[in-house]
């Protein structure tokens, strides 16, 4: 199997799983807290989060990028922070990559999670408490698992945003072999370099291979989910 | 489902580009995208001395401003001493390392097989209709050495609005190759690099600034296999690479 890729190509792919991974799994808590909050609360500034969080969906990538850049570079607020004071550099790593892949996924996240937990009906979580629950008992039994649908559709479409991820990641991190050129970056390569055809046909298969993967397995896990939801639902 | 994270490490492991690179010193070069051939052919070469190329190319103007936030680049190599003035004022060069390492001239390029030296002085008529493929003239250097031979012809005007601008020089070469474009003008060097070429024609020398490519280490590089590389490009195994690949040779 390792004939069939280049070394190259085995770097840009590993490196655009690791990524992804990455990115669907750090922003899991975060998306949690906030469609959390988008259904659960009302207070003055609500539609601006919303809008917020929706922000990363409607800009163009190269500003999201840009914008990492200004906030996480070198000479930005936060990433000169980070450096003078852990030695940290997120910019031109693949942490970058990371970042930048889970601001351009996190509203698809949120988005999922959000429907999913404004489905849950509240008068099972009312039941749980009447019968001495604490509030985190009834979010860890009743409302987390009744979520998982959402928290799975929410991961899969965040793992498959971040894997298409190009804009931003090139402008926040640039295109740096084995750092930050996954597999979007790598085929935008090739089609700079001539004589690339063979080797991006090779990776656009392997891209159509790993998105049809993600999206069969995440549909077969969520129907599972709702099954054993309804199971569940029809034994008691 | 708990047989998916197991799947993923194997994924990880089987990765041999990453394991292959720990033994050998990385050095990270951000070069013109002209030079890219250059830096294919040396690649196994300073496997050997035990450095491990990691090249990023780019116009020199991306480039330049990446390494400004902190790219993390340990040598710059650019088309334009423009890019590197503006690095040295950022104080973001060590400047006793700076040299110059090739040469180039500027060709007008083809799919088609026509006499592009009688085509020059009338490029408007040879385009057609069509647009002339070159790298950005507002901020790449292969682009800016366009405009000022194309200045110099006295053709810059008339053809002002027929350009097709790309990001750089080998964004330039595409669009030929890929027939987006009839003409096209790029370095010498990025003649030879597809074989769709078929007929090119070199700018005279006089229309142009002289095409001086330049290379030095940046301030805070790590590499211990900074001064090997940068004696490599100025020994006579680079300058056999840039020869050979269609570049002219330094005159330091």
């Amino acid at each position: 199997m390792t004939d069939f890729l280049s070394p190259q190509e085995w770097a840009a792919l590993s490196l655009s799983l690791k990524v992804s991974l990455w990115a669907t799994v750090a922003s899991l808590p975060f998306a949690l807290l906030a469609a959390w909050v988008l259904a659960r609360t009302r207070f003055v500034g609500h539609g601006l989060l919303n809008s917020l969080i929706h922000l990363p969906l409607v800009l163009p990538p190269v500003v999201v990028g840009y914008g990492l850049l200004m906030v996480l570079g070198k000479n930005g607020a936060l990433g000169g922070w980070l450096y003078d004071v852990f030695g940290v550099t997120i910019a031109f790593t693949w942490k970058g990559a990371v970042v930048a892949a889970a601001v351009m996924a996190f509203p698809l996240m949120v988005r999922a999670m959000r429907l999913s937990l404004e489905s849950v009906d509240q008068n099972l979580e009312a039941t749980a408490k009447t019968l001495g629950a604490s509030p985190w008992r009834v979010f860890g039994t009743i409302t987390l698992p009744l979520m998982m649908p959402g928290i799975v559709t929410g991961s899969v479409l965040a793992f498959a945003r971040a894997l298409g991820e190009f804009g931003a990641t090139i402008t926040f991190v640039s295109n740096i072999p084995g750092e930050t050129r996954t597999l979007p970056l790598a085929l935008y390569t090739l089609t700079q370099s001539p004589g690339g055809e063979s080797s991006m046909l090779r990776l656009a298969g392997l891209a159509v291979v790993v998105a049809l993967v993600a999206l069969m397995a995440s549909e077969l896990l969520a129907r599972r989910l709702q099954n054993q939801i309804n199971g569940a639902d029809a034994h008691e | 489902m708990s047989r998916l994270p197991l799947l993923i490490l194997m994924i990880f492991a089987a990765s041999p580009a990453l394991a292959q690179t720990f033994s050998l010193d990385n050095i990270r070069v951000f070069a013109a995208a002209s030079t890219q051939p250059v830096f294919q052919d040396l690649t196994p070469k300073l496997k050997h001395l035990g450095i491990n190329l990691i090249a990023v190319h780019a116009g020199s103007a991306t480039l330049a401003r990446q390494i400004e936030h902190g790219a993390g680049a340990d040598v710059f190599i650019t088309a334009n001493d423009k890019w590197m003035d503006y690095l040295i004022n950022l104080n973001l060069v060590q400047t006793d390392t700076r040299r110059d390492i090739a040469r180039n001239r500027l060709a007008l390029i083809s799919t088609q097989i026509l006499d592009l030296k009688a085509a020059l002085p009338h490029l408007k008529e040879t385009l057609n209709g069509g647009r002339l493929a070159l790298a950005d003239p507002d901020f790449v250097p292969a682009g800016r050495y366009a405009k000022e031979a194309l200045t110099y012809l006295g053709q810059w005007s008339g053809l002002k609005n027929q350009l097709a601008p790309a990001k750089d020089v080998t964004g330039a070469l595409m669009l030929v190759v890929r027939e987006a474009a009839p003409l096209g003008i790029v370095y010498a060097s990025d003649v030879g690099r597809s074989d769709l070429i078929k007929s090119f024609a070199l700018f005279p020398e006089i229309s142009h600034s002289p095409i001086v490519y330049q290379a030095a280490a940046i301030k805070g590089a790590k590499s211990p296999a900074l001064n090997a590389f940068l004696a490599v490009l100025s020994g006579p195994e680079g300058q056999k690479a840039f020869a050979k690949a269609g570049f002219g040779p330094s005159y330091d």
